[in-house]
């Protein structure tokens, strides 16, 4: 059976480590707030924000090392949101965005941010999970290459070579969809 | 970024506005006010 959290490898541990409680005071905050840009509702960040501290819990806590620890809990944190997407699916229409709605200064802001996050979001989901983890690493948490390229113990070529074929395919579907909604407004 | 990184899609003059402008939207939007303590007392007690 596949666990829930299978998939979430990022890099091996090998030095002294930061517990997770360390690393929740640390970056509990800036997982909150990541994980509602990925479409998370705001009544379930904290649910979401334990998930991913308990998978840095049973890994043992982060290894200091080359990796950066934010980057590293980022990681995690994208494969869980995606995760949590999946589940949510049918419910997430437009939930996502309430916090968003609220905090435009003008209906027609808030309408724009509402509308720019449901099509960010349906052209994330519709990439796969190593394509979709460096893109939101990336163009979305602001990372370096090189941090993830460290947190995911990958090559950093590999890391250029995914976010250049998650662009493409992420570009397609964005002008795709937003054609779709020129021509459903005529 | 290091100077090997490619320009983020948000502040690339070269790709569709529209995209460029919905990426800014979704990686502007303010903090998510997240009570640290809280949190972190519910993680300990799990």
């Amino acid at each position: 059976m596949r666990s829930e959290h299978e998939g979430l490898e990022v890099a091996p541990l090998t030095g002294p480590t930061v517990g997770a409680a360390e690393l929740f005071r640390a970056h509990a905050a800036f997982v909150a707030s990541f994980v509602h840009r990925l479409g998370v509702p705001e009544r379930d960040v904290p649910d979401v924000v334990q998930e991913v501290f308990v998978v840095v819990h049973r890994k043992g806590g982060f290894v200091m090392g080359s990796a950066q620890p934010r980057t590293w809990v980022a990681a995690i944190a994208v494969r869980l949101a995606a995760q949590y997407r999946r589940r949510r699916r049918e419910e997430l229409d437009g939930a996502a965005t309430e916090r968003a709605a609220s905090g435009g200064s003008t209906p027609a802001h808030e309408a724009e941010v509402r509308q720019a996050m449901a099509r960010v979001q349906a052209c994330l989901d519709g990439l796969d999970a190593e394509h979709r983890e460096v893109f939101v690493l990336f163009e979305v948490a602001g990372e370096s290459c090189k941090d993830i390229a460290e947190a995911l113990a990958i090559p950093v070529g590999t890391v250029y070579s995914r976010i250049h074929h998650a662009r493409r395919r992420f570009a397609v579907e964005h002008a795709r969809r937003a054609a779709d909604e020129v021509e459903g407004e005529r | 970024m290091s100077e090997e990184d490619p320009v983020r899609l948000k502040d690339d003059p070269g790709v569709p506005e529209l995209l460029r402008a919905d990426l800014d939207r979704v990686v502007s939007q303010p903090a998510l006010a997240f009570d640290v303590e809280a949190g972190l007392a519910r993680f300990r007690a799990s």
